[in-house]
């Protein structure tokens, strides 16, 4: 089955992100074919790539990339999400981790009609 | 119902995806982001349909939609038919519990029971929530 990930929260707020990812390693050992993760709203800071996890947990970032390179799924950063953060491309002290790429909302549109199942993670607020 | 307008569709119809809306519009961005994401699929004529529960519905309530410094939501959910999206479904009891009466909402809110959006929701893939 193909699916899609729809995420709303980075790591540091809340659990969503790492559901999402422990959600998206299930299906990979199922088999499924995961196309992209589309991160939106607060998600966006996902892809920071200079942000460090404690050594004792899991580094939910270098995670993601990891399963991109492995898997060849899109991770999405929402562009409208993206500026609102600050995350810009051509900003060295917000640069974006490797896999992650800024994308426009149309490309949650194309993921969602080529997918079977689309899934949201979100923390409440 | 055979409307062949997007956004003009009959509960239960299967259309495009469901933006379901739970978050207050002075609760960071997320309320924002799925009329964003709304209007987004109906550019796209995904026909979605809208839903607002729970703190979502202060979105419709005028006072409410425009936190201090933001742009109002309510101006971009009045929007909204003039991207074919010409219902959207809001929960009565959120609005009973947050005191905003059915004369604020917008002409094209459709007001439904937690039980008719529960069986809506459940007859709608796929469901983005916000």
């Amino acid at each position: 089955m193909i699916f899609t990930l729809h995420v709303l929260s980075p790591p540091e707020l809340g659990t969503a992100c790492y559901h999402a990812f422990r959600f998206a390693e299930a299906l990979e050992s199922k088999g499924h074919d995961l196309k992209c993760v589309f991160f939106q709203d607060a998600g966006v800071l996902t892809g920071l790539s200079h942000c460090e996890s404690p050594q004792d947990e899991l580094d939910v970032r270098s995670r993601w990339s990891a399963l991109a390179t492995r898997t060849s799924t899109a991770l999405y950063l929402c562009s409208a999400s993206a500026a609102r953060f600050g995350l810009m491309p051509d900003t060295p002290a917000l640069r974006i981790a490797a896999g992650f790429e800024i994308t426009a909302l149309g490309d949650l549109v194309a993921a969602q009609r080529a997918s079977e199942r689309v899934v949201s993670f979100g923390d409440p607020r | 119902m055979t409307d062949s307008k997007p956004g003009a569709v009959a509960e239960g119809e299967r259309t495009g995806p469901t933006i379901w809306i739970q978050q207050h519009p002075g609760a960071g961005l997320r309320a924002r982001a799925g009329i964003d994401t709304a209007l987004s699929f109906a550019v796209f004529e995904e026909s979605p349909t809208v839903i607002f529960t729970s703190a979502g519905v202060c979105c419709l309530s005028v006072p409410w939609a425009a936190p201090a410094g933001r742009k109002s939501l309510r101006k971009l959910i009045n929007s909204l038919p003039l991207y074919d999206i010409e219902q959207i479904f809001v929960d009565g009891r959120s609005l009973r519990e947050y005191n905003i009466s059915a004369d604020e909402l917008p002409g094209f809110a459709v007001i439904r029971s937690p039980e008719e959006l529960s069986k809506l929701l459940h007859s709608q893939a796929p469901i983005l929530s916000f």
